[in-house]
């Protein structure tokens, strides 16, 4: 193509971008168009993709596909296996995508659809793709280093430990909250508590085909095991129908935390191919397909958005959460925009795969930029909602009361249209008996997938299918989260034997059963209070817990740009070093002002310490166990923030002692070696 | 033994599915020992399962994201 050609060409792409912030942002009609969402997002990532992706890649990294990647070199036939950059890209993105980008954009829609967007988009071009693509480059360079060890090497020692530490709280706190989620959308739900638990011995039979049956046929059997998980969903209605079987699956809050404790202990003691992995396969299969029937539904209904802009509840009096605009925008949309998960996917074990080292931008970048779309598309479904019926499913009891006369006067009080029988019919639609105060942003986020699925549909000829689709939704959210929480038990254990080990050397034994039952109790355990918690909070858990599992991700986000910034520095790239600098003192003002803010604000919604101060007096019987749940969450944010404080001044020192010649720069590259693939260019 | 150019469109479908889902690939596996190590003797396809199931949960599992 001609330059000029090119010029014009990528000139009308930006410009069609800001049309789409400028549509977006200066809305004052009733609705605007999800189109707008789209081209904004899809046009800002296209320019982002081309320009400064490809800026990192050549002026930073100066990424040489003459030079062998670990893949090459090693190619065992296992881990290392070079593998063509689009099978690589999937592979990634199933490893990055999870709840996260789903559940935060929907909580984060209470400030309106703009400033989640916002920070979605330009989040993810400056801070979170810059991460992964850097740590995944950084790791292909050290033979897929993990990001641990590389903190270690690159800082220091006790970056390394500060690193292993954090990632161990941050496991912790992240099973709570997304188990609270779960909690949250299958209590009093025969159908989606049904269809759940016949995930379990579904994955059973997959577990023993793969096995015994035909072993290592893992596809067919995850097919098979998709087909029936379909026959499970189409028979939680016949259930929910039945007033003697739906009695039996409609479980209390409190019932279904337990189910989930004693689920995530049994799933880290049983041997790996009964539970474990099959659940693994069937989750990954429904989570690529369900994001691609949303993505496709959004392209072929576009939806009016009927939340506002921006809410009053910028101010900090939001009902979903407390605190303001900033910097609890920032930490609620976490994975979306950038996650400090993704770091640790980036150095597992993608950069082995690698096949050659400028295969690094589309999957380290790329594959951020598309789970930033996952993101939008989630914001996308929360705002196709009338934003009374939005707050009533999102809004704890404690604020918006408990029946609907109560729920339609406090919401009309907030200046949003409201209408009891609205919301019932509603309901009804989805096959649920009650959808107010279902916390956590799963149900709300289902209702709205629901609502774009069902008129996909119904422009394809079909109708009636609402309820099917709600429940589909549930399903799918609750089946990849519960993945999350079985294998974070077992990552979990592993990581407690192994910090156990250095006080009783047996206790490190993976495979010795009063070792893995003391350390899988412990860690399930540990979820399990906080999980608790959450469910007898008054204020529904989910204004506590999340901000906590925010602030502790965006502050692994902050170690792994960290540890970017001192090997581009080691590079001698230090003049490029803004690159990652930038992002992580941003993300360390934001952790930091939401961190100290929750511990210390004067509010009793927000802060912890007011929130006991406020219950000094109180006679009520769990008013000693709210104040102790106060001081822990306290100290576990305060925690999280000295950490973090700590790893940035470590590596500043070496920053300081290295550009001041003080220090002779060591990079642990691995050393070049030609690639025979570069010959045939 | 397959050789990539020698697959079908289903077969390449298959293999990269495999890929992204973290699957074991057994045929991949052959081929590799055939380049690799030929006239070595290869794993049974239960032995090769029992082999992936063991490294890919060697740390506790796959890191999954949030």
């Amino acid at each position: 193509m001609p330059k000029t050609l090119s010029v014009i060409a990528w000139a009308a792409v930006s410009l069609l971008g800001a049309s789409g912030f400028a549509m977006l942002a200066m809305n004052r009609g009733e609705t605007i168009s999800a189109a707008w969402m789209v081209i904004a997002a899809v046009c800002t990532y296209v320019v982002a993709y081309r320009f400064y992706s490809r800026f990192i890649a050549t002026r930073l990294m100066a990424l040489d596909d003459r030079r062998a990647t670990p893949a090459e070199r090693i190619n065992n036939g296992r881990d290392f296996v070079p593998t063509h950059k689009w099978v690589l890209y999937g592979h990634h993105f199933a490893a990055i995508a999870g709840a996260g980008p789903l559940v935060g954009p929907v909580l984060a829609a209470q400030f309106g659809y703009l400033p989640g967007t916002l920070w979605l988009i330009i989040g993810v071009v400056f801070a979170g793709a810059v991460q992964d693509f850097v740590i995944l480059f950084a790791s292909m360079r050290r033979n897929g280093r993990s990001l641990g060890q590389m903190a270690k090497e690159e800082v220091n020692r006790v970056t390394g430990v500060a690193a292993m530490i954090a990632i161990l709280m941050i496991m912790i706190i992240l099973l709570a909250v997304l188990a609270l989620v779960v909690v949250r959308a299958l209590a009093e739900s025969p159908w989606g508590a049904f269809t759940l638990a016949c995930t379990i011995p579904i994955a059973f039979g997959m577990g023993w085909w793969m096995k015994v049956l035909r072993p290592g046929k893992t596809l067919e059997a995850t097919i098979g095991g998709v087909a029936l998980l379909m026959v499970a969903l189409w028979g939680g209605r016949l259930v929910a129908e039945n007033p003697a079987w739906a009695a039996v699956f409609t479980l209390k809050p409190t019932t279904t935390a337990a189910w989930l404790i004693g689920y995530g202990f049994i799933a880290s003691v049983l041997p790996v191919w009964m539970l474990l992995c099959p659940r693994d396969y069937l989750s990954t299969f429904l989570k690529i397909g369900a994001v691609a029937a949303l993505a496709l539904g959004i392209l072929l209904v576009l939806p009016p958005l009927k939340m506002p802009p921006v809410t009053q509840f910028i101010d900090g009096t939001g009902p979903i959460f407390a605190g303001k605009l900033f910097p609890f925008a920032f930490i609620t949309i976490a994975c979306g925009a950038v996650s400090g998960f993704h770091a640790l996917v980036a150095s597992g074990t993608t950069p082995k795969m690698l096949t050659r080292e400028s295969d690094a931008r589309l999957i380290g970048y790329g594959g951020m930029l598309t789970e930033s779309f996952v993101g939008v598309m989630a914001m996308t479904a929360a705002c196709v909602l009338d934003p009374g019926i939005y707050f009533a499913i999102n809004a704890p009891a404690a604020i918006i009361g408990t029946n609907l006369d109560q729920v339609a006067q406090t919401i009309q009080g907030w200046g949003f249209t409201f209408s009891a029988a609205d919301m019932q019919a509603l309901t009804t639609q989805m096959g649920e008996t009650s959808l107010l105060s279902r916390t956590g942003g799963a149900p709300s986020l289902a209702v709205g997938m629901a609502v774009i699925f069902s008129s996909a549909t119904a422009k394809l000829g079909g109708s009636g299918f609402t309820a099917m689709w709600y429940h589909f939704a549930i399903m799918f959210e609750a089946l990849f989260i519960l993945t999350t929480i079985d294998t974070g038990t077992r990552v979990g254990r592993f990581m407690l034997q192994e910090v156990g080990g250095h006080v009783w050397p047996r206790f490190a034994e993976v495979s010795w059963y009063p070792s893995i039952v003391i350390s899988s109790a412990m860690i399930a355990g540990g979820w399990g209070y906080f999980l608790v918690q959450g469910v007898l909070d008054p204020l529904g858990g989910i204004n506590s817990l999340w901000p906590m599992f925010g602030i502790s991700n965006q502050l692994l986000a902050c170690i792994a740009l960290t540890v970017g910034t001192t090997v581009i520095i080691k590079m001698k790239k230090a003049r490029y070093a803004w690159v990652t600098m930038v992002p992580m003192a941003w993300l360390a003002v934001t952790t930091l002002t939401a961190g100290w803010q929750k511990v210390f604000a004067a509010d009793p919604k927000l802060g912890f310490l007011a929130h006991a101060a406020s219950l000094a007096t109180s006679t009520a019987a769990n008013a000693g166990r709210l104040r102790f749940n106060d001081y822990l969450n306290s100290t576990l944010t305060v925690i999280f923030m000295s950490v973090v404080v700590l790893v940035i001044l470590a590596a500043a020192r070496e920053w300081y002692l290295v550009l001041g010649g003080k220090k002779q720069p060591v990079l642990q590259e691995s050393p070049f070696v030609q690639s025979a693939y570069a010959a045939g260019d | 033994m397959l050789r990539e150019t020698d697959m079908t469109v289903v077969q390449r479908l298959g293999r990269a599915i495999r890929v992204v889902f973290g699957m074991p690939d057994y045929d991949r596996y052959l081929t590799h020992r055939e380049a690799a190590h030929p006239g070595e003797p290869a794993l049974s396809p239960s032995d090769y399962y029992a082999q992936h199931l063991k490294r890919r949960y060697e740390s506790g599992g796959p890191t999954r994201c949030c």
